[in-house]
């Protein structure tokens, strides 16, 4: 939790210096979490997490934390976007659309997520002072032909107070008496652009990106050159603040003690051990989310619940994405999983393949759904996969 | 608005079933004396003479560190509260059975003030134990940056509106004790 009040700051240290941020990690770290966090920060007045104010008058709640003071001018307008393959300039800037009309079908413009950004701010009868955008999955969108020339204005050097101003390049508009024909924005609303006019300054960008994709859907560099790149790595201190342990108290598993590991300790120490494994034989950006594991039930009076719990987790979630990374490393998989090192007695869940009759194994994992297991197996193979 | 105070930071200490048994019976019971006092363990000593703004030595050359602490939700109301040592590098905050004559239970610790009270005649932990709150029990002290104290308690389970940067998400924790800071997190 501490790290989620330190990303906040993170990103607002960013917006001071006048840089939008890439929240870029794997999936399930906490990156939306972070941002509906953020969403509401902006939407409601929030308590900061400096400070504490004691209200010596009131015995049942005598203690809050002073309102937050936002980098960024308030009231703020938030808007919520994800890129795809089919998302355009026309959806993100400007796009023009056909109307009809008695004297036949005109093109008229509309103003992108962006533009209408700009518009809102330089439009008298706004309650706003600046825009926020989120904008999740940004790698996924094909960042130049959805920014175009306003690629530039993600860079407030050159917007309004920047370093180096420059007027809007909107040439797709055509211009009578120094301002261009409407605009149509969202709600309705019509504004018409002045020549000249200079990007405004107080629109931010908060983009996510998951970086297991990144192979296979990288950024483009001229827009990932225009971010503050904040990572969020796993973090299994929230797992176990979510699940009451001590995280000083967890045993490392060791001959003497990995038989008795309790099952949130060993699904914390599994995620441990699973993710350096990852970040070794593949690299730090596919590693596993803790969000993977948030759904264990914890204050249950039986552990076998949570064993159970685990092993369903294992595999409708954890498994499959474990295949995925190791998708044609199939000996690493197996050393992973430590097929060929089991525990001296007792069953195990994973072993290598034979055919029917035939005690020659081949290097192949036998298939296993591990939650359809007797709750002894499923025990022995998840403490003993901690070590 | 007014009376609104800046906090430094909050110690806070959880009272188990035992200690609420001794300081709420009567001071002399058959089969022996026993602690009238709140035990301070070892590992929040230094926690503890750090919120207190007192080295170790100054503290081992006095008998006692007293303060004058306000009740919070009556702050016209103080009373002391009396650091003292106590073997095996522990502490405690001293007379505060409300029975002894010698008491100086805090007001802001009291059955006024909601405090749970078991009845006079109690004689052993098992009996207490029915008027110890569900979800536990903890005695805070908070600090100004001018150096004021004030104190008061939390009792029963967390309430699950209570965010985890608020500062009165530790006040209900399930942990021995502690000091918060004024940062969340610190």
């Amino acid at each position: 939790m501490m790290n989620m009040a330190n990303r906040i700051k993170d990103i607002f240290s960013s917006w001071e210096k006048g840089r939008n941020v890439l929240l870029y990690g794997p999936p399930a770290t906490g990156k939306t979490r972070l941002v509906s966090e953020l969403f509401q920060i902006l939407n409601t007045k929030t308590e900061s997490n400096e400070g504490i104010i004691l209200d010596p008058n009131d015995a049942n709640t005598p203690f809050s934390r002073p309102e937050e003071k936002l980098p960024i001018p308030q009231p703020v307008k938030v808007v919520w976007t994800t890129f795809h393959q089919s998302y355009s300039y026309e959806d993100f800037v400007l796009g023009l659309r056909p109307e009809i009309s008695e004297s036949g079908t005109r093109l008229k413009p509309f103003a992108g997520i962006f533009l209408d950004a700009a518009l809102e701010l330089s439009d008298a009868s706004s309650e706003y002072n600046s825009v926020v955008i989120f904008i999740d999955e940004i790698n996924r969108g094909n960042a130049a032909r959805i920014f175009g020339e306003f690629m530039t204005f993600l860079d407030f050097d050159y917007r309004e107070d920047g370093r180096v101003p420059l007027p809007l390049p909107l040439r797709q508009l055509t211009y009578t008496d120094g301002e261009s024909e409407e605009v149509y924005r969202a709600a309705g609303v019509k504004a018409k652009i002045p020549i000249g006019y200079t990007f405004p300054k107080h629109i931010y960008i908060v983009a996510t990106m998951n970086s297991v994709d990144r192979a296979a859907v990288p950024i483009d560099s001229a827009l990932a050159r225009r971010f503050d790149r904040i990572e969020i790595r796993p973090n299994p201190s929230v797992l176990a603040q979510e699940w009451g342990l001590d995280e000083s108290a967890i045993p490392a598993p060791i001959d003497d003690n990995w038989q008795s590991l309790c099952p949130h300790e060993t699904a914390y120490l599994l995620l441990d051990r699973l993710n350096l494994a990852i970040a070794t034989d593949l690299g730090s950006e596919f590693e596993l989310g803790h969000g993977l594991f948030a759904t264990l039930t914890t204050g249950v009076l039986s552990e076998d619940i949570v064993w159970h719990d685990l092993a369903k987790v294992w595999d409708e979630v954890i498994y499959p994405q474990l295949e995925d990374r190791y998708s044609g490393r199939p000996e690493q998989l197996i050393e992973l999983l430590h097929v060929d090192n089991p525990p001296l007695s007792g069953s195990y869940a994973w072993t290598l393949r034979t055919t029917r009759g035939s005690s020659v194994q081949s290097r192949t994992l036998t298939p296993v759904r591990v939650s359809e297991l007797l709750i002894e197996e499923i025990q022995r193979s998840f403490r003993w996969l901690t070590r | 608005m007014t009376n609104k105070l800046k906090i430094k930071r909050i110690w806070w200490r959880s009272v188990q079933p035992g200690e609420f048994y001794n300081i709420e019976r009567h001071h002399r019971i058959e089969g022996g004396g026993g602690s009238l006092y709140i035990e301070i363990p070892s590992s929040m000593v230094p926690q503890t003479l750090d919120f207190l703004d007192i080295t170790i030595a100054d503290f081992n050359s006095m008998s006692s560190f007293q303060i004058q602490a306000f009740v919070i939700g009556n702050p016209q109301l103080s009373g002391p509260i009396e650091f003292r040592s106590k073997a095996g590098g522990r502490m405690r905050i001293a007379n505060q059975n409300r029975q002894q004559p010698s008491s100086q239970r805090h007001p802001a610790w009291t059955s006024m003030r909601d405090f749970p009270r078991a009845p006079d005649n109690i004689t052993n932990k098992e009996e207490a134990l029915q008027y110890f709150p569900d979800g536990g029990l903890r005695i805070y002290i908070a600090k100004t940056f001018e150096g004021k104290y004030y104190a008061g308690f939390t009792k029963g389970h967390r309430p699950s509106k209570i965010r985890d940067n608020d500062p009165m998400f530790e006040l209900y924790s399930n942990k021995v004790g502690g000091v918060i800071n004024d940062e969340h997190g610190k």
